[in-house]
């Protein structure tokens, strides 16, 4: 135990993370411009912002697996792409392997490409129909000049192929997208990601338009790789079923903020936030031990009009005078510092299923 | 869609059960431009009491879109089917497109997945709720005007979506919307296909309840398809389990969620991810067969761990209540 540093002498932690963590995103905002109204263009005013993402920071380490998780609209592909720099951030910063990103010039952003991949949600559009297995994983090498020879370029592609479990890889390397089923579609997208060995993978719900008998296989294969080669990995879902299995924290958004950020058992077992807490409670469950309460009322909302104060406040059945006045820090929880939630009314220990009148 | 004689069915419309939905026999092709064709549905029987919640669930390809589709009379016309539906005692297969037309909206009506498409964007809501009503002659336009209120109301939205284009709703208020559309002309049972699959968790949650409490009230009889497991548990009493054109499991939901016979319904169970259960994933080797090649025996024999040689003849539903199709149930091996 002595030999832990005392907490008042160690380093700030800003400026020891800043090396550490494989992925940084610090207050990260991605507004986006709308359309200017008639009204807007007589009263001569600027047009209407959607703030998709307003100040979102997190961090993601080597070998870890964080699940972001949100309903649509609530920033999570959003803050995902821009942490790639395939958005520009309106503000913030984005450290990967402790290097600010987000003021790359254009031509230096072809190495971030490299390091930094991305999978997307639909393997049926993401393959290009025309080319098979070996050209669509090879091709990434090309644009890279990661392939010096053609018996280096096979080998790196059969490789991949291996580490994503399309055996035989002679037999996989010679097909074409329509000869390969929706899970083997996403084995291939994932092997042209691997195959410029990139420390950081971006999953778009990798397995939301698969079927439920290989999504399994997609998550272990998810999980295998960042276990085995140290990628880390950040996880785009809606289903928080599918983040309690694989993941190691998960991070709840809402209307582009943060509202919740812990391991992942701790928040799923005990959600704190009442906006995580509705969100666990409305997933249905084939083994019904307790009543599933009322479900939230209202959609998710318009990231054009920002609610004054807690932006959950209109839903949330809690909901005090302060909540709609100020707007809640995601702070470490009173019970458990690991988790971090933003709620004015967590210290209480408040849960959505417990009646204010008995 | 054009009928073509397999059998004769086992079920006829003249017996004195109060059964809304009686499908037989029901088999349906789709007839390739090559000439060659793909055998959707092999062979389903079932039969849905009024005010019934059954699920049907399976993966994608397993005929369970295709079967509800057969049973509207909505299957294209490259499509052949054979065997018999008979709702609310009409038989749709009979006379082809004008049985069918009988027994649209007015005795079963059907809520799609995507309800942005399920609407004409040009329309306003009120005007497509009211349409049905008046094209089959059950009420003047002041009337449907009327009921639409009322309609609109039961699912749980204001009156003032009446007069709301469909791009003017969120996600969740467009579904609702399509809810009160399909029980316009009143019917006896409402088909869903995947009613909930395009909405957030919190509203597909939402649409669950209404569903299954409309399906009270109203007595409707409520076959909803779907892929998500959980959905059926919360919406359905009855859950059948189809795989490649074939219902393998029959029985109240929380039997077969819980004690599955068959092998395949198992495996599935294991590949679902659950919120508040900490086991690992399985995922179930290979895939499900070509749908265009003769399948002999049971369909899941060549993924299932307990495949034995009686598998190579296809295994008939057998039990009590809870019924499932497998050689291995059959002769008391544990499923």
């Amino acid at each position: 135990m002595s030999a832990l540093p005392d907490p008042a002498t160690a380093p700030t932690t800003a400026s020891k993370d800043a090396g550490e963590h494989l992925l940084e995103v610090r207050d990260l905002a991605v507004h986006f411009a709308l359309k200017r109204s008639f009204s807007d263009r007589l009263a001569r005013r600027g047009g209407q912002v959607a703030r998709a993402v307003d100040g979102v920071s997190l961090t993601l380490d080597r070998g870890e697996l964080l699940a972001l998780v949100g309903e649509s609209g609530s920033g999570k592909t959003t803050t995902a792409l821009a942490a790639l720099r395939l958005l520009q951030p309106t503000a913030g910063t984005v450290l990967l392997e402790g290097r600010d990103i987000t003021k790359l010039p254009h031509r230096d952003l072809r190495p971030l490409r490299r390091s930094a991949q991305l999978i997307h949600q639909d393997p049926y559009a993401a393959l290009d129909p025309r080319l098979r297995t070996r050209d669509l994983i090879s091709e990434a090498l090309r644009i890279h000049g990661l392939a010096p020879s053609k018996q280096a370029e096979r080998a790196a592609v059969n490789d991949a192929l291996e580490k994503v479990g399309l055996t035989p890889v002679e037999t996989f390397a010679e097909r074409y997208p329509h000869q390969l089923s929706g899970g083997q579609r996403q084995r291939v997208a994932i092997a042209g990601s691997l195959v410029l060995g990139p420390s950081l993978l971006v999953a778009d719900e990798p397995v939301s338009m698969l079927d439920v008998s290989v999504r399994a296989g997609i998550l272990q294969l998810l999980d295998g790789l960042r276990r085995d080669e140290g990628v880390g990995i950040l996880m785009i879902t809606h289903d928080l079923a599918t983040a309690a299995h694989v993941s190691d924290r998960v991070a709840v958004m809402y209307h582009g903020n943060l509202v919740e950020l812990g391991p992942a058992r701790t928040v799923i077992d005990q959600p704190q936030h009442p906006y995580t807490q509705a969100l666990i409670y409305a997933v249905p469950r084939v083994h019904r031990d307790e009543e599933r309460v009322r479900t939230l009322p209202g959609e998710p909302p318009d990231a054009s009009r920002v609610p004054s104060g807690c932006r959950f406040h209109p839903r949330c059945p809690l909901c005090e005078e302060r909540c709609r006045r100020e707007v809640p820090g995601l702070l470490p929880a009173a019970g458990d510092p690991a988790v971090l939630v933003a709620c004015h009314l967590a210290s209480q220990n408040v849960s959505i299923t417990t009646r204010k009148d008995p | 869609m054009k009928a073509v004689d397999v059998q004769p069915s086992t079920a006829t419309a003249g017996e004195t059960t109060r059964s809304v939905l009686e499908v037989a026999g029901l088999h349906v092709w789709f007839d390739a431009p090559d000439g060659r064709s793909a055998h959707a549905v092999r062979g389903v029987d079932l039969t849905v009491a009024a005010g019934e919640r059954v699920g049907v669930l399976g993966e994608s390809g397993c005929g369970k879109t295709t079967m509800i589709l057969a049973a509207m009379g909505l299957l294209p016309s490259f499509a052949s089917v054979g065997g018999s539906v008979v709702l609310d005692g009409i038989d749709v297969l009979a006379r082809g497109e004008q049985s069918a037309r009988a027994v649209r909206w007015t005795h079963a009506a059907m809520v799609f997945q995507g309800a942005m498409s399920a609407m004409n964007p040009v329309y306003r809501v009120g005007k497509q709720i009211a349409d049905p009503m008046v094209v089959h002659g059950q009420r003047s336009k002041a009337q449907a005007r009327q009921r639409t209120a009322e309609l609109l109301e039961l699912v749980g939205l204001p009156a003032s979506v009446a007069r709301r284009y469909p791009h003017e709703l969120s996600g969740g208020m467009r579904q609702r919307a399509v809810i009160a559309m399909a029980l316009a002309c009143e019917p006896r049972v409402l088909f869903a296909d995947e009613p909930t699959t395009a909405l957030d968790v919190v509203v597909q949650a939402q649409i669950g309840d209404l569903l299954a409490e409309l399906a009270d009230t109203l007595g409707l009889a409520l076959v909803m398809v779907t892929h998500d497991i959980g959905m059926i548990a919360e919406t359905s009493a009855r859950a059948v389990v189809m795989y490649a054109g074939v219902v393998v499991e029959d029985g109240p939901t929380i039997d077969v969620l819980t004690a599955p016979r068959n092998p395949y319904t198992r495996l599935l169970l294991e590949a679902t991810p659950v919120v508040n259960r900490d086991r690992p994933l399985v995922s179930i080797p290979g895939t499900p067969p070509r749908l265009d090649e003769p399948i002999s025996g049971c369909a899941f024999a060549a993924r299932c761990p307990q495949a034995f040689d009686a598998c190579a003849v296809r295994p008939r539903l057998t039990g009590d209540g809870h019924v499932a199709a497998c050689h291995a149930l059959e002769q008391g091996r544990p499923a």
